[in-house]
């Protein structure tokens, strides 16, 4: 067998076959899947209810009942209790120490700030999720406009809504006539493939590195290279632990996958049966229910976008780009390994090496909101940061085939010369012990003759 | 006999560091060479040289006849100095994988691991991570993995660190085996007395140059300095009389049943010309030259190397 297979075929099965591999390959999807259904478990279960007190000492949002004496909203839309939130109303002030003491969870205190900005205190004992402030926010901004609108400026509200407009944009690219973008929600799918590559090319180069080190100070490298050329050894190495990443990667599109969808038809069979309890009978339907919500989901406007999406070109590209990247940075990762005598010495070589990364990572993170910026541009193409900022670049329709392709061959090429450059150092790195490296060092290495 | 290795002329360097000056020398086949030299010397360079993990910048290296080439690594076999094995891998798997890297098959590295698994009587090992054995369990585990594909060149860099007495004897043991059976062995070492057991020829470098080199008893005669060994009874000024410029009187040791003194004889004389001298005037117990031992020879010649360099 070729030797290279040899060290391919060790490095890769020493790895896959460790626990940790199997734990975190089965692991690393259902807890992924149990994090996200259990967000939404516990937000469909919440169901405490918070009493607010709103505080109006300026009678502007509330009304008094002349005979009993109750304050109730003046504008009787706004402030309807709901399954989360019931109102109580004061014109009167209620002191902090007041609220600590009452069976209130929330206080809003509405004074000449609230009606001539908007700005509002509330106070809290169980400070209210996103839902509830919402709630809370809109019907007080609603009162106040009424207020303002009537008492004000002594206009028919009636009319006044009707001179109100609000726009929504749809975005649609000239190229591409007929259906709405979604750019920045596409962008924000590139953004999760790109985080998944940093993620992959971090984990699986520390590896290279690792493994590299390992070799080094075990000293086994000298029986191996006497074997085998260390480049050889260098590229079986990378290799090896590549196809690891690869397998990891597959195993949880699939697991995901399967996860996933029973626990969409989980949901499904819970929303289906419109209350909380499941009838054995409901479970039959199951499949049907899943089949009808996907049915919905993909007519439903807000998220057709998630179906637009070229999915198999997506998966192709990150396939690519982080076998591309995975091969420029492993080699340098592998080349930091080579040059120092135990993990504790990279730190040096380590914080050059995953600047440009990092900072792909935070240029793509910027263009969900701008993708079409000149370094979102630039950055998609240029090798060392377009493997995880192009993973957003090509979610947007406006980038062309030609710059993915431009990407892509600029990337091959660092790479062969990024790999060439590391088999030097590491040849030379391997059987030094002992000696410091330093950039000096390293550049004369390159230059030697073996 | 024949030559199994010749290096003619090699030089290496590092950057501005020589590792090697023009350094010649010939292996014989089915012999032990001791490969001598203080630390930093050269001998890992001219070793990697010979293993081709490095190149020389200039000089040729034959095996057996033919410039070194890929192939002559599966006849070579090398324990390094700086040696181990990775420590999570299964020491059975191991020794397989290595073996298959020295081109044996799957099939043929399991029969001959077996043989020798079952020889060293370590085959409990077998599924053991190296973690879990000690050094020098480790060690032999090591050894088996250099001889395992047979090779005709056995490069050993201080085989017999790292194991007790035993063991060392047993290591030693298996070196002579395999010698005759026709195995060349090329001994790296600082533990001299190992190389006036094993050895049949030497090479020393020190600073990058061959400074020595020859077969054992040869050099052990270039370092003689005609130095006797004469054990007497009577004085040692009945002794001093006779010590003129033909004999010189370097030790003389006083002791109840017999005094023992060393001689040094001037060129033209020898020992039956001492001892017809001593006779008449003393009774002779016992005389010797002083041969120069190898630890005696690596001392001298390096220091004297390192005179003529300062």
């Amino acid at each position: 067998m070729n030797k290279i297979l040899l060290i391919i075929k060790r490095e890769y099965l020493s790895r896959v076959k460790k626990k940790s591999f199997i734990i975190m390959t089965f692991l690393g999807p259902i807890l992924f899947a149990a994090l996200m259904f259990g967000a939404i478990a516990v937000t469909m279960n919440d169901n405490s209810v918070y009493q607010v007190l709103i505080v109006d000492p300026y009678e502007v949002i509330t009304q008094k009942d002349s005979t009993t004496g109750a304050v109730y909203p003046r504008f009787t839309n706004h402030f309807k209790d709901s399954e989360k939130v019931m109102y109580s109303f004061s014109r009167t002030a209620v002191p902090p120490e007041a609220f600590k003491e009452s069976q209130y969870e929330v206080m809003l205190e509405v004074d000449e700030a609230t009606i001539n900005d908007g700005k509002c205190n509330f106070f809290y004992k169980k400070f209210p999720g996103e839902f509830v402030q919402r709630k809370m926010g809109d019907d007080l901004e609603n009162s106040l406009e009424k207020h303002r609108v009537i008492d004000s400026l002594q206009l028919d509200y009636e009319k006044y809504k009707r001179a109100k407009v609000s726009v929504s944009f749809a975005d649609i690219n000239v190229d591409n006539l007929g259906q709405e973008d979604r750019t920045q929600e596409k962008a924000f799918i590139g953004f999760i493939f790109a985080i998944l590559i940093y993620m992959f090319i971090f984990m699986y180069g520390v590896q290279v590195m690792r493994g590299v080190i390992e070799e080094k100070t075990n000293r086994i490298v000298e029986v191996i290279v006497s074997s085998v050329k260390p480049f050889q050894l260098m590229m079986g190495k990378v290799i090896g632990i590549g196809l690891v990443g690869l397998t990891q990667f597959l195993m949880w599109v699939l697991l995901s996958f399967v996860v996933s969808s029973v626990g969409l038809s989980f949901f499904a069979s819970n929303i289906a049966s419109g209350a909380a309890v499941v009838e054995n009978a409901q479970v039959m339907q199951t499949g049907m229910d899943q089949a009808v919500m996907m049915n919905e989901l993909m007519n439903n406007q807000a998220i057709n976008w998630f179906f637009q999406i070229n999915w198999t070109l997506m998966i192709g590209l990150f396939l690519f780009y982080f076998i591309g990247g995975y091969f420029l940075y492993a080699s340098l990762f592998a080349a930091i390994g080579a040059a120092v005598d135990s993990e504790t010495d990279t730190q040096q070589f380590m914080a050059p090496v995953s600047l440009p990364l990092v900072f792909g990572y935070i240029i793509s993170a910027m263009m969900i909101d701008n993708p079409e910026s000149w370094a979102g541009n630039f950055f998609s193409v240029f090798p060392l940061t377009s493997p995880v900022v192009m993973m957003v670049k090509a979610t947007v329709s406006s980038t062309s085939v030609g710059m993915i392709v431009l990407s892509m061959v600029i990337l091959v090429i660092t790479f062969i010369a990024f790999i060439a450059l590391a088999g030097r150092i590491y040849r030379v790195g391997i059987l030094m012990y002992g000696k410091k490296a330093s950039y000096k060092e390293i550049w004369k290495w390159i230059k030697y003759n073996p | 006999m024949s030559e199994i290795l010749k290096i003619q002329g090699v030089s290496k360097s590092y950057g501005k560091h020589k590792a090697l000056s023009s350094v010649s020398l010939t292996v014989k086949s089915g012999s032990v060479y001791g490969l001598l030299g203080p630390n930093g010397a050269g001998k890992t360079s001219l070793i990697r040289i010979i293993n081709q993990i490095t190149a020389p910048d200039e000089g040729s290296v034959l095996f057996k006849g033919e410039s070194l080439r890929p192939e002559h690594i599966e006849h070579i076999g090398y324990l390094p100095e700086e040696r181990g094995l990775y420590k999570k891998m299964k020491v059975g798997e191991q020794c397989i994988y290595l073996a298959q890297l020295k081109g044996l098959s799957k099939q043929e590295a399991v029969k001959r691991l077996t043989y020798w698994f079952e020889r060293f009587d370590i085959m409990a090992w077998w599924n053991k991570t190296i973690e879990d054995l000690s050094k020098g369990m480790a060690q032999k585990v090591q050894f088996i993995t250099t001889i395992l594909h047979e090779p005709e060149l056995l490069i050993l860099d201080e085989p017999f660190s790292g194991f007790d007495p035993i063991n060392a004897k047993l290591i030693q043991e298996e070196m002579l085996r395999l010698k005759s059976k026709g195995a060349t062995i090329i001994l790296s070492t600082h533990d001299m007395g190992s190389v006036e057991e094993l050895c049949d020829d030497i090479g020393l470098i020190d600073k990058s140059h061959l400074i020595i080199s020859g077969p054992v008893a040869e050099v052990k005669a270039r370092f003689k300095e005609n130095l006797f060994e004469v054990a007497y009874k009577g004085t040692a000024m009945e002794l001093g009389i006779l010590m003129g410029h033909q004999f010189e009187l370097v030790q003389n040791d006083v002791a109840t049943e017999y005094n023992t003194a060393k001689i040094r004889i001037s060129p033209g004389h020898n020992l039956n010309h001492l001892l017809s001298a001593m006779m008449p005037q003393l009774e002779i117990v016992s005389a010797r030259e002083i041969i120069p031992n190898m630890n005696e020879i690596f001392i001298k010649a390096v220091t004297q190397n390192q005179l003529t360099h300062e």
